[in-house]
């Protein structure tokens, strides 16, 4: 445990000489990578989204790649393919850019559909088919997505359906004045990527996954967790609400979050702190609702502020055995 | 919003911990507690028919509170339906059922006839000595209280799971039959064993944390908690050492039951119970006697001078009474009289009052009547009692012999141990010997009266100092102001200093007249007076205690005894013509008001000096004890210097409620939606100041396993929050904030006791509660 916060602060001192004022986007970037989750980017261009990546990489000693994104990247430019080698007579496997630890897709939603969901599957099962083939990523394996929410002519935006396999959405936002201020310094003297050390490696990232896999989470905080979950569908706003997969995605990534405070369990405050981050961009609102103006994240700040927060788990739960006895009677 | 939280798992800020351990078991305990703790009133009452109505009403109290659980009424329905089983009960039981429509439906005549009885209860409840019988007006008051503490104990324990004011409100009620009442050498150990067991049982079923079979180990790692074995262990030790001085396990009762009509129960010296007769200016009536002349009615007598200390005896025998019986001393020269007595308010008595001496006894309950020939003492026998309206009749021999014939017995001839006085006080021998030089007695009988009319020259009181043991009687004859019992004491030990067997003899003077031949006796005459041995005559009394009028009475005077037939020159008037009121005649103007507890108190304070530690208290093991748990701990603490103190996560979540309360006093409640960071933040302000309670609580509620020593800082986190929300605040803003967090804790308490029961309801049909 006292390992696990070790190493995450190491990390996260480090990629703060390079994000200025960002530590909020830092955290939640590690956090998916120890939930073994993926991150959509939605951002303005130029406010860092690539330094993030290939700072990240640079300290955790691993394989960062980038692909841009365009209408006409090919699925196979992603995943790879086999290329028939004249001198030996056979088909070898050029693997293509997914096959690294860091995998930053820049401007995914240029691509068109087929592209995207080469990487999206890619991205889900942590191995890729060609030609019968199968071919296993690398571990740690992150994918740190960029999307422009403001161009939208000629993109393909992702559908429902491919967001839910990002763990979480960010959006890096503006640095303050002061911040962007030491940003034109630091970026005036040089490359500052260059001077990151690793301060970790693969094997140990995996062992972190591993422990915060787990942690230690009170029945009644998973159950929090899913009358959040439930709270979404619910909410009269909210046309399509959460999936199961959303309930494992926010338990997953409190594990990461508790475990980079240093905690070896979760607490709902960091449920709490996630949701916007791991729900918001699965919801899809009632056209009603988006006429109004309303966003997918004033809709959780009503769940959140609507559902009991659990006091306490000293004992056996008592939520289900009720409900039980309810159906038995 | 349309989110609908399950509110059982989510009960918002004042939700109660979990309740693991089945809520049979936990109330089998309280039913084993509550029958633990009615065991002593096996010393209130006589006989075991006492039990039935009792065990009764713990069950069905019990039973209602659990069935209104199981339908899941709250602590009001649990209430109300206590309320009526109760009442249904009393009547049923005790009312006579002609007043219950239907036999069934209580009426207002019903009501009546239970405040009637509730009524006789109380009366009786003051009058009655223990043991007595469980006559219908005291078992309505036992059954009331007995039922309405199981209610209490249920509600506590299982409802509220406080187990430890549970067993204390079952305490209360173990403790009063102990306290109030004398054991006739019966030990109260057997009675505390269950109790403890039953206790034990209940703390550990009814506990918040309380898991069956398993304990857990907090903090994990290597938890050393020599404290708290230390601490459990010296806890035992000393409870089971000391509890020997908790009133009621000696011999004695603390308390003498105002109503001891009589004080005729026994322990090791009659004189203990009767003393606070001896003072006592009741007029409740003892017995009524039909007699042709006044009689002095003999309880017992006091033969043993003991270690200087007081007058006892050495426990009453009793052969069974058939025919005549013997008789304790030849008496050739006698009156015989036909005496009838009965009992008025001698009920739960064992010693039978009768005039000295009786040959023949005629009664109904013959069989149960006992006679020790040595002390002239008439007892019951066994476990009986004597019940007012139990009547006897007596044949009975008065000594009458004639002054000369005593003056020519030898009484050097008498049993040496009726001579024998020791470490009596010089003064009282010295003063004897003056005496009796000075009124020139030489023979028994006159150095007898001599000492007799002496004494009564002093003062009577009955403020005196009580006891008449050595420090006691050295007071009375520096004072020469007493009462009935330190004349006859200190009478009868300056006889014995002179060489003339005497004892004290105590029970009642004639009473008053009512009749042509009739007496009523009342404990205002309780009495204790003097009898000398003269061998071949018998035992003949005298009577050293003057009026406090300046009249003298006379055991036997109308009787014509020797003493005081002979004795003309004394000024006395005779009763049986004036008939007048003993009580009225002894009484002072101001009513004495004995402390019930000081009679006890003087002798046990002179015994301690002259037998330490005889009481049987253990003091040498419980010292050994005490030094060896002590040196244990020291040596296991430094052996394992880093054990902490273990805090239970229960201790900071029950901080964090009373910054919840302070944050409601302040008009910032909890709200459900908030996680314990964000609202101990908002209370404190500042979320530094209150990061450390938070982490504390957060690890409490949350985590696996609980550390040791987190709850110090969270202490210092929580005083710090209430040091900045209050510190600026005046006075009356405070008592403002005081009465709303006291409003918003009973909320919490209300809603809690009925999320309990819902959530109790919901464990007993889901089957027992699964580990998580």
């Amino acid at each position: 445990m006292q390992r696990l916060g070790e190493e995450t602060a190491a990390i996260e001192q480090q990629m703060a000489t390079v994000m200025e004022g960002k530590p909020e986007v830092v955290r939640l970037l590690l956090v998916s990578l120890l939930a073994g989750g993926h991150v959509l980017l939605e951002d303005v261009p130029g406010v860092g989204k690539t330094l993030l990546t290939k700072a990240l990489g640079r300290s955790l000693e691993c394989t960062v790649k980038r692909v841009q994104f365009t209408p006409d990247l090919l699925p196979t430019d992603i995943t790879g393919v086999t290329v028939y080698q004249q001198e030996s007579g056979r088909f070898t496997f050029r693997p293509g850019a997914v096959f690294a630890n860091v995998v930053l897709g820049d401007e995914i939603n240029r691509a068109g559909p087929k592209t995207q969901s080469a990487l999206l599957e890619a991205m889900e099962e942590q191995q890729v088919t060609i030609d019968g083939v199968t071919h296993a990523l690398p571990s740690p394996f992150l994918v740190i997505a960029t999307q422009n929410p403001i161009e939208l002519e000629g993109t393909y935006p992702l559908p429902e359906a491919q967001r839910d396999r990002f763990l979480m959405r960010l959006s890096i936002g503006y640095p303050s004045a002061d911040a962007e201020l030491e940003v034109l310094e630091v970026h005036g003297e040089g490359d500052r990527l260059a001077e990151l050390s690793p301060v970790t490696d693969a094997s140990s990232i995996n062992w972190l996954k591993e422990v915060v896999g787990q942690l230690h989470a009170a029945p009644a905080l998973r159950r929090y967790i899913v009358d959040v979950v439930r709270a979404t569908r619910e909410h009269p706003a909210v046309e399509l609400g959460a999936s199961p997969r959303a309930s494992l995605a926010l338990l997953r990534a409190a594990r990461a979050l508790a475990a980079i405070a240093g905690r070896d369990f979760v607490i709902p405050d960091d449920v709490k702190h996630l949701t916007p981050y791991v729900l918001a961009h699965r919801l899809v609102l009632t056209p009603q609702a988006r006429m109004g103006d309303a966003t997918p994240d004033d809709v959780l700040a009503e769940v959140l502020a609507s559902v009991p927060v659990p006091t306490s788990d000293r004992g056996p739960q008592a939520g289900a055995p009720r409900r039980q006895a309810a159906s038995l009677r | 919003m349309t989110a609908r939280p399950t509110a059982e798992s989510t009960a918002g800020p004042c939700t109660a911990a979990g309740r693991p351990v089945s809520e049979w078991l936990l109330v089998g305990a309280c039913a084993a507690l509550m029958a633990a703790a009615v065991l002593p009133f096996a010393r209130v009452f006589v006989g075991v028919e006492f039990a039935r109505p009792v065990a009764a009403a713990i069950l069905l109290s019990l039973g209602g509170q659990s069935l209104a659980r199981r339908a899941g009424g709250g602590p009001l329905t649990g209430l109300l339906v206590g309320i009526v089983a109760w009442s249904m009960f009393v009547a049923l039981a005790f009312l006579p059922a002609s007043t219950l429509y239907g036999g069934f439906v209580p009426t207002s005549e019903t009501l009546r006839a239970g405040a009637e009885l509730f009524a006789d209860g109380v009366e009786l409840v003051r009058t009655r000595p223990a043991p007595t019988f469980p006559v219908p007006g005291l078992m309505v008051l036992t059954v009331t209280g007995v039922w309405w503490v199981a209610h209490a104990v249920d509600v506590l324990a299982v409802r509220l799971r406080s187990p430890l004011h549970a067993v204390a409100a079952a305490l209360v009620l173990w403790t009063v039959p102990l306290a109030v009442t004398t054991t006739p050498g019966g030990q109260a150990w057997r009675w505390a064993v269950p109790l403890l067991i039953a206790a034990v049982a209940v703390l550990l079923l009814g506990s918040d944390t309380a898991r069956m079979g398993r304990a857990r180990r907090v903090g994990g790692g290597s938890v050393a908690p020599a404290f708290g074995w230390v601490t459990g262990l010296g806890a035992v030790v000393a409870g089971v050492l000391l509890v020997g001085l908790v009133p009621g396990f000696g011999e004695r009762a603390l308390v003498q039951p105002g109503g001891s009509g009589g004080g005729l129960t026994t322990t090791d010296n009659p004189m203990v119970d009767i003393r606070s007769n001896l003072v006592d200016q009741s007029r409740i009536p003892v017995a009524r006697v039909s007699s042709p002349e006044p009689v002095y009615l003999r309880l017992t007598s006091l033969e043993r001078f003991d270690a200087g200390q007081r007058w006892t005896n050495d426990g009453i025998r009793g052969d069974p009474v058939s025919g005549p019986l013997p008789a304790e001393a030849q008496q050739p020269l006698s009156r015989s009289l036909n005496v009838e007595v009965e009992a008025l308010g001698l009920s739960g008595a064992v010693l039978v009052p009768a005039p000295y001496q009786p040959r023949a006894i005629s009664s109904p309950r013959l069989e149960d009547l006992r006679w020790d020939s040595d002390l002239a003492t008439l007892t019951m026998t066994g476990d009986e009692r004597l019940a007012n309206g139990d009547s006897y009749e007596l044949a009975v021999e008065v000594p009458n012999p004639p002054l000369e014939a005593l003056r020519e017995v030898d009484v050097s001839e008498a049993n040496p141990a009726l001579t024998r006085v020791p470490e009596l006080p010089e003064e009282v021998g010295a003063l004897a010997q003056r005496i009796v030089s000075e009124a020139g007695a030489d023979t028994a009988v006159d150095r007898a009266l001599a000492i007799q009319q002496e004494l009564r020259s002093w003062e009577y009181s009955l403020n005196p100092p009580a006891g008449h043991g050595s420090n006691a009687m050295r007071s009375f004859i520096q004072r020469r102001v007493g009462y009935c019992e330190q004349f006859a004491g200190t009478m009868a030990a300056m006889l014995r200093s002179l060489g003339i067997p005497a004892r004290v003899a105590v029970g009642f003077t004639p009473g008053e007249r009512v009749g042509d031949s009739e007496y009523i006796v009342r404990r205002a005459n309780a009495h204790a007076w003097v009898e000398v041995l003269f061998p071949d005559y018998g035992w003949v009394s005298f009577e050293p205690t003057p009026r406090s009028d300046g009249n003298v009475l006379t055991p036997g005077a109308e009787a014509g005894m020797a003493p005081t037939q002979l004795d003309s020159q004394l000024t006395r008037r005779p009763q049986s013509t004036a008939t007048p009121d003993f009580g009225q005649q002894q009484g002072p103007p101001q009513q004495p008001t004995p402390s019930p507890a000081a009679p006890d108190a003087g002798p046990d304070a002179e015994a301690a000096g002259g037998q330490p530690a005889g009481g049987g208290l253990p003091w040498t093991w419980l010292g050994v004890a005490v030094v060896g748990l002590a040196g244990g701990g020291l040596l296991w603490g430094r052996r394992q210097p880093r054990s902490a103190a273990i805090v239970a996560p229960g201790e900071v979540l029950a901080r964090v409620q009373r910054v919840e309360r302070l944050g409601a006093g302040l008009g910032r409640p909890r709200e459900a939606s908030e996680t314990d960071a964000e609202y101990l933040a908002a209370v404190a302000r500042d979320a530094q100041r209150a990061q450390p309670l938070v982490a504390a609580v957060e690890r409490a509620r949350w985590a696996p396993t609980v550390p040791a020593g987190a709850d110090e800082a969270a202490g210092e986190a929580e005083a710090a929050i209430r040091a900045h929300r209050l510190g600026g605040l005046g006075r009356v803003t405070r008592a403002m904030v005081a009465v709303r967090s006291w409003g918003y804790g009973a909320r919490c308490w209300v809603k809690r006791a009925r999320a309990g029961e819902g959530r109790r309801a919901a464990t007993l049909t889901a089957g027992p509660p699964g580990a998580r």
